[in-house]
């Protein structure tokens, strides 16, 4: 049963518009991506598919066109609806991590469910399901800074994960990791698509977009989709 | 004068109170004119953004407020002691012609700011913000109001004279003096009880009966509730001033309404007041509330935000009521008589 | 998401900007101390200010309730006697008593010594005997009851200085022969601040020394037993008797609280510049955001924060920082004036006044005080911070997005 979960409708995004330095990351990108599967955008740095990323993660507004999430135009939206679509719906993962280095492990994990009101009890316990499921239980209080780089991974993954969002989006998650941690990643998120997980990745590593549970590769190129 | 340090306080605090307000002022007034929901260009996310900077602004307003009412009381007070004449309060505030127009202004904006605020909160509730231009409208007509108060309180504390004798309120609220003080304490408790109460039942009456009938739900019900509300506050004064206030200090003269904050009477004036002021704003946002009708998709929550209103108006008012009667009742089982 | 309540969420919210300011330990401790040290000052002002008032009040209760002095050539003179009976009948009017003091300027020494005259029996048998150190006198100067004296602790040591600690000779130039006064005790310790210079003579002798003709006094004192009379008498003194000048208790009340305000506003207002660079510091380091800060709104934010949610962690800060920075400020403050009794402030309050007051320094806090120094201190520092906790609030996520490293 496959229905759509994500669809980009002629999606534009212009930094500066009207100014000198005005520049069009992504151009009339549309894309649709069914429920439950594993999708790679691919192309070179500068493709623009980071940006296209952060618009479908409801991380930044497009200039022109349409971004449907479940069925709900989010492109329209005010900040505080769209946030909280983006908590119900969606997981990031940063290309950096991005996580906060002086907090502990646990701490980093729920930070997004502390707006929404969930108490330290409840939050230990989701995190710990998520500490085990990750092998990161012996880290738990550690300041993240001390962590090494795998472990950081499972973190912002871990974090990502926190609010039971059906989709996960992967900015370049291997491009920090060797080989070994790759493949590692890899089996992380063939498991999430095996339980269920709508998951988009961006990606100009090999391994990930020929892995044989890629359902879809798109190519961006100079901010369009050309495949 | 002016560097007397509660004055130094008043000073600060209003001018940091007006300087924000200036600052959310500009803000607001962007907004109004620029405001495009279907736009998306920089400057629609920008104007989206500034919404929040002006919420911010408000809440800043409204909290600064109310620690002004506070603090004009007290410094009132305190100055009473270096104003010949004055024993408390009252007397600092009627030493010339700005004191009470100030704290009438201050009230007044108080429940401005809270109203602005409720409406705020609602129409940040809605996808599309309905409310938006009315809202910022209502603000930039707001703002006088801040502005006659800081002229209002420089006004009052430069003219301050400590060469001048003043009257306490012994004879401020005395029924033979003249002017308004005179009137309010005048007024016997055998007009102004039957009034009160008569307000109140107007009020249950209007809460649980009318607002019942469908049809006049439509129109009468609501219509009613925030002039009922006003009604309430005034008479209410009235009542403290004239009532309750003589047996607090058990004293057929005594009638004034600043006396009993303080320490000697147990801060007492202190849970009165905010039972007042809070039932007052809650009920009289309620009833501001019903006129909201459309957009259709706002009435849903409106509807909410009205019914927690409601309760919260109704316990402030029934806690306004036993709190102010307390004395009453415990002299006259004390006594078993009336004063 | 199963959300929690309002209340859970503002729980969370304040324990994440606690733990925030933490984090930041070194940025906000520079703001703190300077922040604590600004406090400290407003309110060490405020308490010394408030409890000499106090002070003044209780032992003001003392004055007389009316003083009455005749006034010629707009300085004051000596009052005769004859006044007494028309002021006695005034309705309202308990009593009226007669006092006899005056200063005397010992020339080889330049000090002024305040003298005041009464029956020493007075003080040799009732309660305030244990005020003074009685010293011990041969019997032969029992023949001149008149010229005893009793001094305080300030005259004996200058008087030492002379040798003249057990007998003084009062002399003025134009005098047939100086008028010598026996010692016979000296004023304790503890009524120093108003008995160091203070000579209390046998009033004979002190009519003597301030060449006071019989009939004469200094001035009078009116007691009133109901206080809200206490105005019109003087008003009607002065009515009958246009060069008779009156003081109220209440008038020297008011006095010291509005000279005490004036104190206390002059050296408020030279804080007031420390106060407002502190401001223009506060607005500059919160509008600079670092980029560690600026990284950590972004990850906030990119991870579904709300602006309105980041934007009460900085309230909350703000509130937190400032909040804590007052309580430090007025718990140093209160230690300095209550337990070290206020060295180097306590100058600039005492010392100009003919009463002095025995500071003792009652602490005198009242809630009220609390909620001036909040205004002072925690409003303006709130909204100096309001437009830069909005800029930083409103960090788009992009930052971080477009980020490397």
């Amino acid at each position: 049963m496959s229905n759509l979960i994500i669809e980009t409708i002629t999606v534009t995004k212009t930094y500066n518009l009207g100014k000198p330095n005005e520049v069009t990351a992504v151009k009339d990108a549309s894309l649709q991506i069914n429920e439950g599967s594993l999708v790679v955008l691919k192309g070179p740095s500068g493709s623009g598919k980071t940006t296209l990323l952060s618009l479908i993660g409801c991380q930044a507004k497009p200039t022109r066109g349409e971004v449907i999430i479940r069925g709900k135009r989010i492109s329209k939206l005010p900040e505080k609806f769209m946030n909280r679509h983006k908590r119900n719906h969606i997981g990031f993962i940063f290309q950096h991590f991005q996580l906060i280095g002086g907090m502990s492990v646990l701490d980093n994990i729920v930070l997004p469910l502390i707006p929404e009101g969930i108490s330290p009890k409840e939050r230990s316990k989701r995190a710990d399901r998520l500490l085990e499921r990750f092998d990161l239980t012996h880290r738990r209080q550690f300041k993240v800074s001390h962590l090494s780089g795998g472990e950081q991974q499972r973190v912002a993954i871990a974090r990502a994960l926190i609010n039971n969002a059906g989709i996960l989006l992967a900015d370049e998650p291997s491009a920090h990791l060797d080989s070994r941690l790759t493949s590692d990643l890899l089996l992380y998120i063939n498991q999430l698509k095996q339980s269920g997980q709508t998951i988009l990745i961006t990606s100009h590593d090999p391994i990930i977009y020929q892995h044989p549970a890629v359902d879809q590769v798109f190519e961006m190129k100079d901010g369009q989709v050309i495949s | 004068m002016i560097l007397h340090p509660w004055v130094l306080g008043l000073i600060i605090g209003h001018s940091a109170l007006l300087l924000v307000f200036s600052l959310g002022l500009i803000n607001a007034w962007q907004i109004y004119r620029g405001w495009d929901y279907n736009s998306t260009e920089e400057k629609q996310f920008l104007l989206e953004k500034k919404t929040y900077l002006v919420s911010t602004v408000m809440n800043f307003a409204l909290f600064t407020q109310i620690l002004m009412l506070f603090l004009l009381e007290i410094a009132a007070d305190e100055l009473a002691n270096v104003l010949p004449g004055a024993m408390c309060a009252v007397g600092t505030l009627s030493s010339n012609s700005y004191g009470f127009p100030l704290l009438d202004l201050k009230i007044v904006s108080f429940f401005v700011y809270f109203i602005w605020l409720v409406i705020n909160y609602l129409d940040n509730q809605i996808e599309t913000y309905p409310l938006v231009r009315k809202k910022y409208l209502g603000l930039i007509l707001i703002y006088p109001l801040a502005v006659m108060e800081t002229i209002l309180l420089f006004l009052f504390v430069f003219n301050l004279d400590p060469s001048v004798i003043t009257s306490c309120c012994g004879s401020v609220y005395n029924e033979g003096a003249e002017g308004l003080g005179g009137s309010l304490a005048g007024a016997s408790a055998g007009f102004i009880l039957p009034l009160f109460f008569s307000i109140v039942t107007l009020q249950l009456l209007n809460r649980f009966v009318f607002k019942r009938w469908s049809t006049v739900d439509k129109w009468f019900g609501n219509l009613l509730e925030f002039p009922l509300w006003i009604a309430f506050f005034m008479s209410a004064i009235v009542v403290t001033i004239s009532f309750i206030s003589i047996y607090v200090y058990e004293m057929l003269s005594h009638k004034c309404p600043f006396c009993f904050m303080g320490a000697e009477y147990y801060y007492y004036g202190v849970p009165l007041y905010f039972c007042l002021f809070v039932a007052t704003a809650t009920g009289m946002t309620g009833g501001l509330l019903g006129y909201i009708r459309q957009p259709s998709i706002l009435k849903e929550k409106t509807v909410i935000l009205r019914k927690k209103m409601e309760f919260v108006s109704l316990w402030g008012m029934l806690a306004f009521i036993v709190i102010g009667f307390l004395p009453f009742v415990a002299y006259y089982m004390k006594t078993g008589r009336l004063i | 998401m199963i959300s929690g309540s309002w209340f859970e969420k503002q729980r969370n919210i304040i324990d994440y900007s606690l733990q925030s300011l933490l984090r930041r330990r070194s940025k906000n401790i520079l703001i703190l101390i300077i922040f604590i040290l600004l406090v400290f000052a407003v309110s060490a002002i405020l308490f010394i200010t408030g409890s000499l008032t106090k002070e003044m009040m209780i032992t003001s209760n003392d004055l007389p309730d009316i003083t009455v002095q005749r006034i010629l050539g707009g300085r004051q003179v000596n009052i005769p006697a004859s006044y007494i009976p028309e002021i006695e009948e005034i309705p309202g009017v308990e009593a009226v008593e007669t006092r006899v003091w005056g200063y005397f300027y010992l020339a080889s020494l330049q000090a002024n010594f305040t003298i005041f005259g009464m029956d020493l029996t007075l003080l040799e048998d009732g309660e305030y005997q244990k005020i003074v150190n009685w010293k011990n006198i041969p019997d032969q100067t029992e023949n001149n009851p008149d010229f005893r004296m009793i001094i305080g602790q300030g005259v004996f040591e200058l008087l030492k200085d002379i040798q003249m600690e057990k007998a003084y000779l009062f002399y003025q130039p134009f005098w047939e022969k100086p008028i010598p006064f026996d010692i016979i005790g000296t004023f304790k310790a503890e009524t120093e601040l108003q008995s160091n210079d203070l000579m209390v003579l046998q009033t004979e002798g002190a009519r003597r020394v301030l060449e006071l003709p019989p009939d004469e006094f200094s001035d009078l004192v009116v007691y009133v037993p109901n206080p809200e009379e206490i105005e019109n008498i003087a008003l009607k003194i002065r009515r009958y008797f246009p060069e008779l000048r009156t003081i109220t208790r209440v008038q020297i009340q008011n006095t010291y609280a509005s000279v005490f305000g004036w104190k206390s506003a002059f050296v408020l207002s030279s804080l007031l510049v420390a106060i407002f660079a502190f401001l223009i510091l506060i607005w500059d380091k919160a509008s600079g955001l670092s980029p560690d800060e600026k990284r950590e709104i972004g990850i906030l934010k990119a991870i579904g924060w709300d602006t309105d949610v980041v934007l009460s962690v900085k309230f909350w800060e703000g509130f937190i920082l400032s909040g804590i920075a007052s309580l430090a400020g007025i718990l140093l403050a209160y230690a300095y004036i209550y337990w070290l009794r206020a060295p180097g402030l306590r100058e600039i309050f005492i010392g100009w006044s003919t009463i002095y007051p025995s500071f003792q320094l009652i602490p005198d806090v009242d809630p009220k005080f609390l909620l001036l120094i909040v205004t002072i201190s925690v409003v303006p520092y709130l909204a100096v911070t309001v437009f830069p906790a909005w800029k930083a609030a409103i960090t788009d996520p992009d930052v971080i997005m477009r980020n490397i490293g």
